[in-house]
């Protein structure tokens, strides 16, 4: 009985090859997909079906978490000290 | 007018200074360095009379705060008071023509004003002292 | 993909590879034998002014500030001229980093780290001196606005409150983008390192970086908005600076003209900062293939650029003093000119208004040594120009009984020293232990540059994987 197959790693001497070679993946229906590079390579994670939605809800909501927090030090007439 | 403190010019600690300091000046004493020191126009007085004042159920009378340098002025030159009530002394004395603010056109609003010295030109009115 | 449009080749120079850029870019950290005696030399130099200024800094808790020349009419002296001086110079970084990176300026890409580097060395000095010249620097937390029980909130009309914000901000906006900048860089560095003490601080500061696409996405995403959050910073530290001026009654201060003027100040001083720095040391370190002469072209044009702003700031404030009509004014820029100080107007003059102007000639822009006395001149300048201001205004305000005349201290001079030191020492200090360029971005511009026009999806490759291994390849891709 062969092993069962957990993952395959290919790798690429040029970017533009992983980036036609993660359409391809994402076209042949896998979704456990990632590519590793040692600079950014546009278009990879949008061909791997990543989007990063989540880092711009982060930082919005930080931002705005920011923004109340910084309000709670502004100076309050009302309280009696 | 305001200093600041660059250097400890009082040491609290050593004598002569720290009772003779605190004798002749006992509310005010030099502050030490690093802080502004700026005429508070003698705030613990006023706080005094404040409490008297609440203690009796009155408003402060006019007259009843007098600053260390108008008590200690031998010419009377000084006055201080509520500028905000249109009886008081020191609202009479700024409604008088000789009354000025130095630098007016600033716009910094100074609460001290000062009265200009009364001066004749007119030499057939009479010699000026 | 706009990613691949071709540019200009002068930006790297030689016949690199990844793996060449790599190398040179990390070797400067991983090899501690790259250092050679001008290090030595720079850091030892930089370490001993910085041992004088905490002694200067020492003598002063434990006497006041009086041991400085500022005095009653003259309360701003040498300590604000260099808080000034020095943050001015910080704004080239953020200049570089986040308002090029906007404007997709590829030649960033080689000096945009040793500037943030910079930009935050140069606030790190400048923040010093506020600190210890309000008098009573342990009460220095009394500028925010905690709540406390002394019922003490700070002025917030005071344009010295904002400054504690713009600068506090800015520093940490700065140290935040240089840090996340850094990342994919240390992971580059664990990668490589041999040593497994090193191996485990540049991975514990690489914080688990795998190059991963998802990883890039985010990143780009985020570094995207930092840049975003940068860009306004670089116009309004310097704007809030000036307010400190500006918004007071002084004349000579007073003047409507100060945010843009001392923007543009701002930037010009910090370009003569990154050349002072970057001419020398991409010859020690023969970085010469990434900060090209077309790089060191550019800079140069943006100093010329700003330093025109900049005289013509000083034009504009000597016409509008006469314009104005105002006593106090056109009085104001008589002493500037001629009173007690003039020797520095005009030395201001020469050194902002006619040295820069040498700048026009492309063969005095790509001479190095020619380049490198200009912008020593240019740092003076920028120096002297805050000492006007501040001296003349100060020493010269409204009453004639309160003029006075300011003379700087051995301890003011020890300040401005240390300081340099400071600087000195830190940004050597950084040339040692992380990478002086931005490796992964230099890979990219290589990337860029070779574009073979390759388009999303348009050019069908057999997908085979490539155990062959490339020219190109990096070593990195697993």
């Amino acid at each position: 009985m062969s092993q069962p197959i957990y993952a395959i790693v290919a790798e690429f001497g040029d970017p533009d090859d992983l980036l036609v070679a993660a359409e391809k993946v994402y076209a042949e229906g896998y979704r456990k997909v990632e590519a590793y590079s040692p600079f950014p390579v546009h278009g990879v994670a949008e061909a791997l079906g990543n989007d990063c939605s989540k880092t711009r809800w982060t930082c919005f909501l930080s931002g705005v978490a920011g923004g109340l927090g910084g309000y709670q030090l502004a100076p309050d007439d009302t309280r009696s000290v | 007018m305001r200093r600041f403190n660059f250097l400890n010019y009082t040491d609290h600690t050593e004598e002569p200074y720290a009772v003779t300091m605190l004798a002749r000046n006992p509310n005010v004493t030099m502050r030490a360095r690093g802080v502004m020191e700026k005429c508070t126009y003698c705030v613990q007085r006023i706080s005094a009379a404040r409490i008297e004042a609440k203690k009796e159920g009155r408003p402060i009378k006019d007259g009843e705060v007098v600053s260390a340098c108008q008590q200690a002025c031998p010419t009377k030159s000084i006055t201080f008071g509520d500028m905000n009530d249109p009886k008081s002394e020191i609202a009479k004395v700024k409604k008088q023509p000789q009354n000025y603010i130095l630098l007016e056109e600033l716009n910094t609003k100074p609460r001290t004003t000062y009265l200009t010295r009364l001066r004749n030109p007119n030499p057939k009115l009479g010699k000026e002292s | 993909m706009s990613a691949r449009e071709k540019l200009n080749d002068d930006l790297i120079l030689g016949k690199h590879t990844f793996r060449t850029i790599n190398d040179k870019v990390n070797n400067v950290v991983l090899n501690q034998n790259s250092h050679t005696i001008p290090w030595a030399v720079c850091f030892m130099v930089g370490f001993m002014l910085l041992q004088l200024m905490g002694l200067v800094i020492l003598w002063l808790l434990y006497r006041g500030i009086g041991i400085w020349g500022v005095n009653n009419p003259s309360m701003w002296g040498w300590d604000i001229i260099n808080f000034v001086w020095w943050i001015g110079i910080g704004h080239a970084g953020t200049l570089i980093s986040a308002i090029l990176l906007l404007l997709k300026q590829s030649w960033r890409n080689s000096i945009n780290r040793f500037a943030e580097a910079m930009t935050l060395f140069a606030v790190a000095c400048a923040g010093l001196f506020p600190l210890l010249h309000t008098g009573r620097p342990y009460m220095a937390y009394w500028m925010f606005p905690y709540p406390n029980v002394l019922a003490m909130t700070p002025n917030f009309r005071s344009p010295l409150l904002w400054d504690v914000f713009a600068i506090s901000t800015y520093a940490t906006v700065s140290a935040v983008f240089w840090f996340l900048g850094l990342i994919p860089d240390l992971a580059s560095l664990r990668d490589k390192s041999k040593n497994p003490i090193f191996k485990g601080i540049f991975g514990a500061l690489a914080m688990g970086w795998r190059g991963a696409a998802s990883h890039w996405q985010r990143y780009e995403s985020a570094y995207i908005m930092l840049a975003g959050l940068s860009t306004p910073l670089v116009l309004s530290v310097h704007s809030i600076v000036s307010f400190d001026f500006a918004v007071a009654n002084l004349p000579g201060w007073h003047v409507t003209l100060f945010p843009p003027y001392f923007v543009a100040g701002a930037v010009y001083a910090g370009f003569a900062m990154v050349l002072t720095l970057a001419i020398p040391v991409r010859a020690w370190y023969n970085m010469k293939d990434f900060i090209t002469m077309r790089h060191i072209d550019w800079m140069a044009k943006v100093m010329l650029a700003t330093g025109l702003i900049v005289f013509y700031g000083y034009l504009c404030e000597g016409f509008f003093s006469w314009y104005s009509g105002n006593v106090f004014e056109i009085d104001m820029m008589r002493f500037r000119m001629f009173g007690p100080y003039g020797w520095a107007y005009w030395m201001l003059i020469l050194c902002n208004g006619i040295v820069p102007q040498f700048l026009w000639f492309p063969k005095i822009r790509t001479n190095l040594v020619a380049l490198f006395i200009i912008c020593q001149f240019v740092s003076l300048g920028m120096w002297l120009e805050r000492f006007v201001i501040i001296t003349v205004s100060l020493t010269r305000d409204f009453l004639p009984s309160s003029w006075g005349y300011f003379t700087p201290t051995i301890y003011d001079i020890g300040m401005f020293v240390g300081t340099v030191g400071q600087f000195t020492f830190l940004m050597f200090g950084f040339l040692r232990v992380l990478p002086m360029i931005n490796n992964f971005e230099m890979k990219e511009l290589l990337y860029r540059m070779t574009g073979r026009g390759h388009h999303h999806g348009h050019t069908a490759h057999a997908l085979e994987p490539d155990l062959a291994g490339h020219t190109a390849g990096d070593g990195e891709e697993h």
